[in-house]
């Protein structure tokens, strides 16, 4: 199939998106047909949108006041050890932890090497989880 | 909009064009960033993502109902990311995973969609991975699909997709060690 090329020079992630639906649907020959609902019908729903994300700000600000929350950039070696030890899902977050901090000492937790039976027995596992 | 309604909008001819442009909408970045993660580059990727929803586009009317929708396109995109790669690996007379890597090293890379430092970092580590492992580890911890899932996808066992997650694990958090 010979489809258009176009050199793409460091293209933003909204326009590289739009280029490429019009690569797309030009190559198919159709047009992009957006459902009406996306679009507000009525002058007052931008401003019963505005009013509603307003709230939600002002919601979300009391919110942290009243519960200060620990980011991930703030976890300790005892709260990772704690995650490590709960189930497969805390070992994805604290992959994340990794992946967002790059932090040493959280990596050096999860670096900790396996065994041969470890290995073996989360192969073998038939964790619904999964 | 459930897959169900999507599904009724893609099979009838008179609202399929209106399915499509849903379905585009909604899995064109995560089926960028899948296919990324295969090839590690973005010109590759563009005209992977391009033949995907195009092939999607024309074979949706196949597609049976077996597995979910989303996971009928990964394969799809996993399929033609693959084939991709090997005929430009062909053409280059080199093997897929030097092709990847070499890839990484030559042109643009996520710098293009503004993707942070430390997923820049492993994108490059990933590149190091045999390609297989890659799109494992990619599926499971950016896609966030379960290896069962994922083993659907690759139409492999479930217990080859977790060697092939736990190597590609290891081996990234050793080159991490190392960065």
């Amino acid at each position: 199939m010979t489809l258009k090329r176009r050199l793409l020079n460091n293209p933003s992630k909204d326009s590289y998106f739009t280029d490429l639906e019009d690569r797309v649907f030009s190559e198919l020959g159709i047009e992009p047909i957006r459902s009406p609902n996306r679009s507000t019908p009525y002058p007052v729903a931008s401003w019963s949108l505005a009013a509603s994300i307003a709230l939600l700000i002002g919601a979300a600000w009391l919110y942290s006041l009243i519960f200060p929350t620990v980011g991930i950039d703030r976890l300790a070696t005892d709260e990772i050890a704690t995650f490590l030890s709960v189930d497969y899902e805390s070992e994805r977050y604290l992959d994340e932890a990794i992946l967002a901090m790059g932090n040493e000492i959280t990596l050096k937790w999860h670096e900790e090497e396996l065994t041969n039976e470890d290995v073996t027995l989360f192969l073998n596992e038939t964790n619904d989880n999964y | 909009m459930t897959e169900s309604e999507l599904l009724r909008l893609l099979s009838n001819p008179n609202t399929k064009t209106r399915g499509f442009t849903y379905l585009f909408d909604l899995y064109k970045q995560r089926l960028y960033h899948h296919i990324h993660s295969i090839t590690h580059n973005h010109q590759y990727t563009d005209d992977v993502l391009q033949n995907t929803f195009i092939k999607v586009y024309h074979h949706v009317d196949r597609f049976e109902g077996k597995s979910s929708l989303y996971t009928w396109l990964y394969r799809i995109a996993s399929n033609e990311a693959l084939s991709f790669l090997k005929k430009e690996a062909k053409h280059r007379q080199i093997s897929i995973d030097e092709l990847r890597l070499s890839a990484l090293n030559k042109h643009q890379t996520t710098d293009d969609l503004d993707i942070p430092k430390i997923e820049k970092k492993l994108s490059k580590a990933l590149a190091q991975l045999p390609h297989r492992q890659a799109m494992v580890f990619s599926m499971h911890h950016d896609q966030h699909l379960k290896l069962k899932e994922i083993a659907v996808i690759l139409e492999t066992s479930l217990g080859n997709v977790k060697s092939l997650h736990h190597l590609a694990q290891k081996k990234i958090k050793t080159i991490l060690k190392q960065d």
